[in-house]
């Protein structure tokens, strides 16, 4: 079976610049122990990999995602 | 003069006027040095995704502002000293929006200025601390929600004739047509998300 090429969401959404702020965005870019995905597994663009990236750093900074969930 | 973008996270127990004057203070260190205030969003009291300071909850402020890269040295002297403030984050602004789209949805933030529900009041009001919970998987999951909801509401349509409960058998045209296209939806959905899983 042929692989399916993956087209990256925040193309398909034309989202220019990732913001920060949006947990809600950001929340599908992290495993559910809050650990960024990587880009095999979403499918994201080089660009916007980085600015996703940059953007859960910046989030966890700010506490609106975690760095860790759910440990004991 | 920069573009940049401030949040602050202040102390749930700090008071909202004491909270306004706070802000204030910090602005007009921003003003007096030429600075400029575009934007100020009140997000208010939130859960913090992690304890900060032993503190779980955080009232949260945005705001945008231009100002020289000059004058922020002393501006965050000011806001590492404030014992009220949990945490802050300056950015060069990106052309944000204050209030990402997705988050003005929910019903359960207070805002300020002019975004959103209108009503610090109503949404103080209804605000029983669990709503927030029940809110945000509706955000999530919205076409599969709507999905749900096309189905739960086909049974109801049934029992709404009396008479056709009785032909059962033969009746259920409109409603099966409607389970139908939910069944669609959702299969379209998950090939979707096997799509994209299969790596």
């Amino acid at each position: 079976m042929p692989r399916l090429k993956k087209v990256c969401k925040l193309c398909e959404r034309q989202i220019s610049q990732v913001d920060y702020k949006d947990e809600h965005l950001l929340s599908r870019f992290i495993t559910d122990r809050g650990k960024i995905l990587p880009r095999r597994a979403t499918g994201s663009c080089a660009r916007h990999q980085r600015q996703i990236a940059l953007a859960i750093k910046r989030g966890r900074y700010l506490a609106l995602l975690p760095y860790i969930r759910d440990y004991h | 003069m920069n573009k940049y973008e401030i949040v602050y996270i202040f102390r749930s127990t700090l008071a909202s006027e004491e909270l306004e004057s706070k802000l204030e203070k910090f602005h007009s260190l921003l003003t007096q040095a030429a600075g400029q205030i575009s934007a100020v969003e009140h997000w208010g009291k939130r859960q913090l995704a992690y304890p900060i300071d032993k503190e779980r909850n955080g009232n949260y402020v945005v705001a945008q502002f231009e100002t020289e890269p000059g004058s922020l040295p002393d501006f965050e002297r000011i806001l590492k000293l404030d014992d009220q403030i949990l945490r802050y984050l300056i950015v060069l602004s990106a052309g944000e929006l204050p209030t990402p789209p997705s988050m003005r949805r929910e019903p359960d933030d207070r805002r300020g200025s002019g975004y959103g529900p209108p009503a610090r009041a109503s949404a103080a009001a209804s605000d029983g601390g669990d709503s927030d919970a029940e809110d945000k998987p509706d955000a999530e999951g919205e076409p599969e929600s709507e999905s749900e909801v096309t189905a739960e509401e086909a049974p109801e349509q049934e029992e709404r004739p009396p008479t056709d409960v009785a032909s059962d058998a033969e009746e259920p045209a409109a409603p099966v047509d409607e389970a139908g296209e939910a069944d669609e939806a959702g299969e379209a959905e998950e090939a979707e998300e096997r799509s994209s899983s299969d790596a």
